[in-house]
């Protein structure tokens, strides 16, 4: 990752020194490319023929009207679904860890959900015009293509490569904390957890809650980093990217947390998942099954959550105890404070500090014990939670 | 489609606002819902559903947000746009 970042900041002069204005978003196309193949051959002709057919595609179902539309929609949805598991899968058969779920193309993950939210776009009608050549400046973007944020084909297009010495200067900030969340905090971090992990049974019950606490963070300091050194890396090159964490350790619960955390991917499951899905069931069944229906979306969401991770069992867990946590919070934990707890206590739990303060401690607790499923296979998960327990 | 005025209108979505989503603060037709947290995206679906059914009029999916439904005032703007209050 390294030699490539120091690359795109040393080429940065050059980029605005030689490239011309209109050039500017097919030269970062063709860099990216480059930049992509130089990591993995395979992966220039995988991205150019994926861009081609996604062109023909949205060409065809923009063309398309009524039932044909929305078949020809669901068809492109399929085929993406199909990539994005066989690439899991298949990463997984090579035998990698739980945590890093495996995968046999780079950044074919987000490429799926972004191509995905076009398809729905157009199959919706909301978007008719996407040009091959923004296409795919917009799928190989290098700063965002392996690990996000997730920008929409909108916002991405809507911008062009202009110079900013403002922004430049920001996004060279920005690298500068990415790197020292992910290659130090979030490094460290790890090298700490891993040892834990592996022989639950050699710690005490107390260092083994200290250590998932420390894997929230590792994970936040992770994603936070490499999303900082995206977004840095993109400004540096003229382009605003979205952000993708809002202080999530300040979120008063875990619906809030979640909307805090990784919020392209968050985002994108709203707007495709749990919207959509939410509303038809809410229309279904009338304002009497209103709730059920939010925990229904609820409970999608947050399994795909997991199930983003990789198509394994711990996976699974994880999505349902977070859903779980959800859907307490957002769907019941209201009438249940209002029918257990005096009002006072209620008003003061929402309003004091002391209440906001225990709210998170609790929140950050949650999402740090089940943060376990990420990180082993669900035996283990177990046996570690045990020891936790002193069983 | 039921027809309803737009101060009857206004009058339900406070009282919507304060006895379902639990608003006890000062709720003024400028108070963000969303942006400030008051309304996470769950209440935002039963606000949706709401409207819908006090006006008649249909919300698309994509237009629920804090674009359109951040105050009260962009929530009647919004229906006023789509002719249902």
């Amino acid at each position: 990752m390294l030699p490539g970042l120091f690359a795109a900041l040393a080429l940065a002069p050059l980029y605005w020194l030689v490239v011309p204005a209109r050039w500017r978003r097919d030269v970062l196309s063709g860099a990216s490319l480059c930049a992509l193949g130089l990591y993995d051959a395979r992966l220039v002709p995988l991205l150019v023929a994926v861009t081609l057919a996604l062109g023909g595609a949205l060409h065809v179902i923009v063309a398309s009207d009524g039932r044909r539309r929305g078949a020809l929609g669901a068809a492109t949805v399929a085929l993406l679904v199909a990539l994005f598991v066989w690439n899991k899968q298949a990463g997984q058969a090579l035998g990698v860890l739980p945590s890093q779920s495996g995968v046999v193309f780079l950044g074919i993950s987000f490429l799926v959900l972004k191509a995905t939210g076009v398809v729905l776009d157009c199959a919706r009608g909301t978007l008719r015009d996407t040009p091959l050549r923004d296409l795919l400046a917009w799928l190989v973007f290098l700063p965002t293509y392996p690990s996000g944020p997730m920008e929409t084909f909108a916002h991405f297009r809507g911008q062009a490569s202009t110079w900013d010495r403002r922004r430049a200067l920001g996004g060279l900030e920005r690298i500068l904390l990415g790197l020292v969340k992910a290659l130090v905090f979030a490094h460290y971090l790890g090298a700490w957890i891993d040892p834990i992990v592996a022989a639950p049974e050699a710690a005490s019950p107390a260092l083994l809650l200290l250590a998932l606490y420390a894997l929230a963070l590792r994970f936040y300091f992770d994603l936070a980093g490499y999303s900082d050194l995206a977004i840095g890396l993109a400004a540096l090159y003229g382009y605003d990217i979205a952000e993708n964490f809002d202080r999530p350790f300040a979120a008063r619960n875990l619906a809030q947390l979640w909307q805090r955390w990784h919020m392209t991917l968050t985002g994108w499951l709203r707007t495709y998942v749990f919207t959509p899905l939410t509303r038809a069931l809410m229309r279904r069944s009338g304002a009497a099954g209103d709730r059920l229906a939010v925990a229904a979306g609820l409970l999608a969401t947050l399994l795909l959550i997991g199930l983003w991770h990789g198509l394994r069992w711990n996976f699974v867990v994880y999505g349902l105890l977070q859903a779980a946590a959800v859907i307490w919070v957002s769907v019941f934990a209201r009438d249940a404070g209002r029918r257990l707890l005096a009002p006072g206590l209620v008003r003061w739990w929402r309003t004091s500090r002391i209440g906001y303060a225990l709210s998170v401690w609790l929140t950050v607790t949650f999402f740090s014990l089940t943060g376990i499923f990420i990180l082993a296979d669900v035996m283990p998960a177990l046996r570690y939670l045990r020891a936790m327990c002193g069983l | 489609m039921q027809s309803m005025s737009p101060q009857a209108l206004r009058e339900q979505l406070i009282d919507f606002l304060r006895t379902q989503m639990d608003i006890e603060d000062d709720l003024t037709i400028d108070t963000p819902l969303v942006t400030n947290g008051l309304i996470d995206s769950v209440g935002l679906m039963r606000l949706a559903a709401f409207l819908e059914s006090a006006t008649g009029t249909t919300i698309p999916d994509a237009d629920i947000n804090a674009g359109h439904f951040d105050t009260i005032r962009q929530i009647e703007g919004y229906l006023a746009g789509r002719g249902g209050a």
